[in-house]
């Protein structure tokens, strides 16, 4: 269940977000989609959840496919607390 | 509602003091709190999430920002992980997306609005899925995950028989029960809420 | 930086700074060694007078830990004059004393300076046999470790400057102004191989000098240690002071099972002031001694963990 994904990565719009889960999906990388916690940004939003041992491939396949995104975090999804490690 | 606090130079327990007077001061809303130190991140963490609010932490130049969101059914109490109230509100699903206009957004907010009930207190009652909705309650279903949560947590899942015959799937009911319209009806008049989506 | 001064060369320097033990102690004669002491601090409660008591607790537990009895003692003050109202040097020095009376020993003075900030504490004297120290340096494979009081000062400590937990603050109090003389005197009636107080460098950073100076390991079971009163409810929600965090941080061969709830974890580091002992003794002693220490004015007396077998100085919590 996504309470095991340690990185999250938040997205300027939810059209990047949703091609986001088809090319991450598609590459069958494990992720998952949620709305953002508020606590990262207050519009709706979809964010999308992985492992950290995934995080250079996913940050390489968005990039290579002009994906934005806007801010990774380093997350908890048990205690609910984002610590922020890298922001576009 | 949204307070921001600086409380860089407090000493201790001076932040937590202050997150402790924003959260009490608000029903829901966010708190963004500067601190100078690791000390006061690491406390301001510890009791945030001792409150059911979620934290994100950004550093900036030295100093740590950090956004506080406290959510509607959160109380001023810590909350105990064996405490899950359930109140008698019925979740009607019709379709198995969410609103009109796209289906592909649709289907990316039905799966939102799902992992969002699963964090919200008190519980409902019931979910009653009808027409196009039984497709959320059969196997490979985008939200599975959820639902499956839902359950263990003593949420009731009812899925139309006749509808689930007409998308010929009864067999492959994946979670809840499959149910009439005797007992949807008479779920929807006993429920002191009803939404339906 | 100590290792940089001379080392005495004396005989009759029985225990020195070598082992970072709780007091020296310089042998007089066949029968009798001094134990020499001192402590000091800012005030940690608002009461002047608990604030006495409490400093004064503090200064003598040390004597209690090397297995001796404290016969004299001197103040050491530094307070504002002109600043605070005299009252309250007075009362301060009223706990002191009252508490130097419960441990069956005598003021002889003290000095005073002029100071911004009231600090408070004594230069305790106290005697022990020569053959019967106590020392932080003897535990052996085997023993059981038995703590004497609840932790969890420092986090309470913080709790009363957020106003908060008033029921947890005032047993804190209590349990700092309490003497480890009970304590001390029904321990020594059993055979205690290794003994030291916890004070600011937390249960964990004490284990760990007994460990370390014992050349042992030890296990302690979280579940068991005993804490003050709603001291855990202070802990989970961040009342944590700095000093636990930098214990944390400098006690690098500690391990703690991930089972263990954060806020039990920040409690073994906790900084205490005028803490328990934690003694370390033969496996067929601790019921005894712990039922002793139970009904002889030490109710809170827990038996935590081991001495096993490991790398020297390593902690395992779980």
């Amino acid at each position: 269940m996504y309470l095991k994904y340690d990185r999250l990565l938040s997205f300027g719009s939810v059209h990047h977000a949703m091609r986001a889960e088809k090319l991450l999906t598609a590459a069958e990388i494990k992720i998952d989609a949620l709305p953002t916690p508020r606590e990262i940004d207050i519009s709706c939003g979809e964010c999308i959840l992985f492992m950290a041992a995934d995080q250079q491939r996913v940050i390489k396949i968005l990039d290579d496919h002009q994906v934005r995104w806007t801010k990774l975090f380093k997350c908890n999804m048990q205690d609910r607390v984002h610590e922020e490690i890298e922001s576009r | 509602m949204s307070t921001k606090i600086d409380a860089r130079g407090l000493a201790c327990p001076g932040p937590v003091i202050a997150i402790k007077k924003a959260l009490e001061e608000m029903d829901t809303g966010v708190v963004t709190i500067l601190l100078d130190n690791k000390i006061a991140k690491e406390n301001v963490i510890k009791f945030s999430t001792a409150h059911g609010c979620g934290v994100s932490i950004t550093e900036q130049g030295g100093d740590f920002l950090l956004t506080v969101c406290k959510g509607a059914s959160i109380s001023d109490e810590p909350v105990r992980a064996d405490e899950v109230a359930t109140s008698n509100t019925v979740y009607v699903f019709t379709q198995d997306t969410l609103g009109q206009g796209s289906r592909e957004l649709g289907a990316v907010l039905i799966k939102g609005f799902l992992y969002t009930l699963l964090e919200t207190r008190p519980r409902p009652k019931t979910l009653l899925f009808m027409n196009a909705g039984v497709l959320l309650t059969i196997q490979d279903s985008p939200v599975m995950d959820h639902l499956n949560k839902l359950a263990q947590e003593g949420v009731e899942i009812l899925s139309c028989g006749t509808c689930l015959d007409y998308f010929v799937v009864k067999d492959k009911l994946a979670i809840g029960e499959i149910t009439n319209m005797y007992t949807i009806v008479e779920k929807m008049t006993m429920a002191t809420k009803v939404i339906t989506l | 930086m100590l290792s940089q001064l001379k080392k005495p060369n004396d005989p009759c320097l029985l225990v020195g700074i070598e082992t970072a033990d709780d007091a020296g102690v310089y042998k007089i004669n066949e029968t009798t060694a001094l134990i020499q002491t001192l402590d000091f601090f800012t005030p940690i409660v608002d009461d002047p007078y608990m604030f006495g008591q409490i400093a004064a607790a503090n200064s003598l537990s040390d004597v209690y830990a090397m297995g001796g009895k404290p016969i004299t003692a001197m103040n050491i003050v530094a307070f504002p004059m002109g600043c605070l109202p005299p009252e309250v040097l007075r009362d301060i020095l009223m706990g002191g004393q009252d508490k130097v009376i419960e441990a069956g020993a005598v003021i002889l003075g003290g000095h005073s300076i002029d100071d911004k900030e009231p600090k408070y504490g004594l230069s305790v004297t106290g005697t022990v046999h020569p053959d019967k120290i106590l020392t932080n340096a003897g535990a052996k494979l085997g023993d059981v470790l038995i703590l004497t009081k609840g932790i969890g000062t420092g986090v309470l400590s913080t709790a009363a400057r957020a106003e908060m937990f008033p029921e947890g603050v005032a047993a804190s109090i209590e349990s700092m102004a309490t003497l480890n003389r009970r304590a001390a005197e029904v321990a020594t009636q059993y055979t205690i191989h290794s003994c030291t107080d916890i004070t600011g460098f937390g249960l964990l950073g004490h284990a760990y000098e007994m460990a370390a100076g014992s050349g042992v390991a030890m296990k302690i079971k979280a579940s068991t240690i005993p804490l003050l009163p709603e001291a855990a409810e202070a802990a989970t929600i961040g009342l944590v002071p700095a000093g636990a965090y930098a214990n944390r941080e400098y006690l690098t061969t500690v391990c703690i099972d991930s089972s263990v709830p954060v806020a039990i974890q920040d409690l073994c580091f906790d900084p205490q002031t005028s803490g328990g002992l934690l003694l370390s003794v033969p496996y067929g002693e601790a019921e005894a001694l712990l039922r002793a220490l139970q009904q002889g004015g030490t109710p809170q007396a827990r038996m935590i963990g081991e001495v096993i077998e490991g790398e020297r100085g390593e902690i395992y919590v779980y």
